[in-house]
């Protein structure tokens, strides 16, 4: 199964992109979003980066179960920032990458191994991209989306793309778990 | 001359070995460092190198490697060099690797004859020692800029202005201007220190992992520990890495979620109950390690063990983790009957050396080894709860090596305990526990108290950063409760749990300065009638209610029958 | 508790407050106080359960079960 974020729209307008970086100041919004962006791409890789927490196997097996997926989730954590680079390494092919570069450092060897072998890969950060832009391999990301909360739900801003200028997709919260498009199902089959 | 170890004085081509009673002696000798290069001539360039030597060493992975160990006249020359080289087995540190080659190791009697050194007594006895303890006291508490001190030499505590402090002693730990008043061969200052042990359990650590105790007052209890597993590591030419980047396996949610677990807690019954056996498992994490041999170059080296956490258990060869904790397992129960101020030395090594297999800069852990310790320890408590039910025993209580049981015939339960999961038990039988609730209601698998042989014994409920006055409150309460052999008496002595509350009432309108300091993060708090304030700048009043309440809330959770 | 993934007590209470939350919203008082009583037996639930592979939800539903099994309801509502 090839990575998805689910939502048909975003999907067409980061198809073109190898490395997609999504991040959000929001960390439970962008949480619940990485872990409904696992369930419907599995079967997938995941690397989780950090000492402690990063995912909820429970929040993850409810989402399959809404959008009716059964793809095996591979986990590897790296908890040390050496760790990161040396996991990467040894992940081949399509991957969720979360919280990378969440040491602020060693980031070139990380966005090297993160582009190795040219296969697609989402990274989620928690941190704020546009204070920290310049660093950590923004320049390597194909797509930089940020998410934040909103009234009703919450929106997608493409921050960069090489494709298209600053573009801002709005969501209700309940499209999160997937009230909305019907044609969904069909996208995922 | 003879004396025991109590410090190393590096200097040019030499060392000062400072042993007990203010004796000194200069040895000559180098200090090695370990480099792995492939151009050892150009390292030897450094003045300071006076000689080196190639050696066979090899990674925990079993990759063997020359390495180069660097003979330096001069300490300096080490740091010199750390920066400009990838410097290896830098635990144990370059001192205690001296120590060691001289025939001296800490707190060891040596005996030194024309520039050789013998060890003449192996064991420490701390008789022939003075260690001294010295605070300084201000009227709320410890205080480094305190006039008055309180001091322990030997023993013998002592009290007085700080101008009239005079001491000597071999070890001394020290606050503030005392530090400056008295006369040690090592001196270790309390602000610095971030050990959490005493002057004694700093010496104990010493003793164990052989790194002068001035070398671990400011590390945390990391370095005693891993230099312990690194002196086995040390033996074997194992290289000891700085840091080591690890790939763990990969895994699948269900695999997760049943490995990434801690200890079972199970949550309480609450209320009373009267002839209840408390049943420890004695260092059983320690013991998993050991018993089936968990070190991070050990697990799924080899399949000798298949475990349904899909890590596996390898025995070819003996782990560097579990032989070097099977010898601080014994040495713990030894030193219980000598000093159980050490044998609690040992024992928090022990605790955090479990801690440290799943820590990620841990040297010789690694996550797969951590887990497989959970699933035992996991596995081990599910099987004593099956027992317990096999036996009609009621389980009042469980919380990872711990059980509270309430049955009969429990020596034949603790018995067949032992036999079936292979660990020891201690029993310690209680008149009456009482467990409460917290305030939503929940019950609250940290906290209880209960009649034993010594008292009344509490766990969770006094605080560090209670007021002075709770603490007291508490401890005569603990002292009251102690008369009552069953719950019913228990319940009978609600007037008089009622009479002392009522009395620290008053007291907290008529108390000392002192009662009402609490210390929060090491900062002495007064709680005022206009918030918190820093105790340290003075005695500003007191808010009565917040005493007041704080006593009250206290007793509710102590003594639910009122 | 572990290391990556939520402790099992807070998934567990974090399903609670979510069928509070609801039940609230919907306003039956009988629904309201089952929920409730569940939240006081789903301790006993867990420790019950620690030799098996339940999720959080399971468990509170199980928990939330027998709190209506044994009528608990004291506004009026059906009683079994």
């Amino acid at each position: 199964m090839a990575l998805t974020t689910g939502f048909p729209l975003l999907d067409s307008l980061i198809s073109e992109d190898k490395i997609v970086e999504f991040y959000s100041l929001d960390r439970e919004l962008l949480t619940l979003f990485y872990h409904r962006v696992i369930a419907v791409s599995s079967p997938v890789q995941v690397v989780l980066v950090g000492e402690r927490g990063g995912l909820d196997p429970n929040m993850v097996e409810r989402f399959q179960r809404i959008y009716g997926v059964t793809g095996e989730i591979r986990v590897r954590r790296a908890f040390k920032v050496e760790d990161v680079s040396q996991v990467l390494k040894v992940v081949r092919g399509e991957a969720v990458i979360v919280d990378p570069y969440q040491h602020r450092k060693c980031y070139s060897n990380i966005v090297k191994y993160l582009r190795l072998d040219g296969s697609r890969k989402y990274i989620f950060s928690f941190m704020d991209r546009e204070r920290e832009g310049s660093l950590f391999g923004a320049h390597s990301a194909g797509s930089i989306l940020k998410l934040s909360r909103t009234k009703g739900g919450f929106k997608v801003e493409i921050i960069k793309s090489v494709t298209l200028g600053r573009l801002e997709i709005p969501f209700a919260t309940w499209e999160i778990f997937g009230r909305s498009e019907s044609g969904l199902i069909r996208w995922i089959i | 001359m003879e004396g025991y170890v109590v410090d190393i004085l590096p200097g040019a081509g030499s060392a000062t070995l400072v042993l007990n009673g203010f004796k000194t002696v200069e040895v000559k000798t180098t200090f090695p460092i370990y480099i792995e290069t492939r151009d050892p001539d150009r390292v030897a360039q450094h003045p300071d190198v006076v000689y080196y030597e190639g050696e066979q060493w090899r990674y925990l992975d079993g990759r063997e490697v020359t390495l180069y160990r660097f003979e330096l006249r001069d300490l300096r020359a080490y740091y010199h060099l750390s920066k400009r080289y990838r410097v290896l087995n830098e635990l144990p540190t370059v001192l205690s690797q001296t120590l060691f080659r001289l025939g001296a190791l800490p707190f060891r009697k040596v005996s030194i004859r024309r520039g050789e050194v013998e060890i003449v007594k192996d064991e420490l006895d701390l008789s022939e020692l003075s260690i001294a303890s010295v605070v300084t006291e201000d009227w709320f508490g410890p205080s480094p800029t305190g006039h008055k001190f309180r001091a322990n030499l030997n023993g013998r505590e002592m009290t007085g202005d700080l101008d009239d402090l005079s001491l000597r002693a071999d070890v001394a730990e020290c606050m503030g201007r005392a530090c400056h008043k008295i006369r040690a061969s090592v001196k270790l200052n309390m602000e610095e220190k971030r050990a959490p042990v005493s002057v004694k359990g700093l010496i104990e650590w010493s003793y164990v992992s052989r790194t002068p105790v001035r070398e671990l007052m400011r590390a945390t209890i990391g370095k005693a520990l891993t230099t312990n597993e690194a002196w086995v590591a040390f033996k074997r030419r194992v290289i000891i890495p700085d840091v080591v980047p690890r790939v763990e396996k990969e895994r699948n949610l269900e695999q997760l979620r049943s490995v990434d677990k801690g200890g079972l807690v199970l949550f309480p019954k609450l209320g009373c109950f009267n002839d209840v056996v408390q049943v420890d498992f004695s260092s059983l994490y320690p013991s998993i390690i050991i018993k089936y041999n968990i070190s991070a170059e050990t697990v799924d080296a080899c399949h000798d063990v298949v475990t349904e956490i899909g890590h596996d258990l390898c025995y070819k060869e003996k782990g560097i983790v579990p032989e070097a904790l099977e010898w601080l397992v014994n040495r713990k129960e030894y030193l219980k009957s000598v000093d159980p101020e050490r044998a609690e030395a040992v024992k928090w090594i022990l605790v955090a050396s479990f801690g440290y297999l799943g820590y990620r800069n841990s040297k010789f852990g690694k996550i797969e080894a951590y887990e497989l310790v959970t699933h035992f320890a996991r596995k081990t408590l599910r099987n004593a709860l099956e027992i317990a039910s096999e036996r009609g025993l009621e389980v009042i209580h469980g919380i990872v090596d711990s059980l509270m049981v309430k049955g009969r015939d429990v020596d034949d339960f603790v018995r067949e305990v032992q036999e079936r999961t292979g660990f020891k038990l201690k029993a310690e039988p209680m008149s009456w526990v009482v467990l409460t609730s917290r305030r939503d209601g929940n019950p609250y698998p940290m906290r209880y108290f209960g009649r034993t042989s010594d008292g009344v014994k509490m766990k969770g409920v006094i605080r560090d950063n209670m007021p002075n006055l709770v603490k007291d409150f508490l401890e005569d309460l603990r002292k009251l409760m102690s008369s009552a052999s069953d719950c019913e008496e228990l319940m009978t002595l609600r007037a008089e749990v009622m009479r002392l509350l009522r009395g620290y009432l008053e007291r907290v309108i008529s108390g000392e300065p002192r009662d009402y300091v609490m210390w929060v993060k090491g900062i002495p708090y007064v709680r005022g009638v206009r918030g918190f304030y820093d105790a340290r700048n003075g005695f500003l009043g007191r808010d009565l209610e917040y005493y007041r309440q704080y006593l009250s809330r206290t007793v509710r959770v102590v003594y639910p029958w009122l | 508790m572990g290391r990556t993934q939520p402790s099992f007590t807070a998934s567990v209470d974090s399903e609670i407050e979510k069928l509070s939350r609801i039940a609230d919203r919907v306003g039956l008082p009988c629904l309201r106080q089952a929920v409730t009583e569940a939240s006081k037996r789903v301790r006993y639930f867990q420790n019950a359960s620690y030799d098996e592979m339940m999720s959080p939800q399971e468990l509170v539903m199980l928990a939330l079960i027998s709190a209506v099994a044994e009528g608990f309801c004291s506004d009026g509502g059906v009683r079994s």
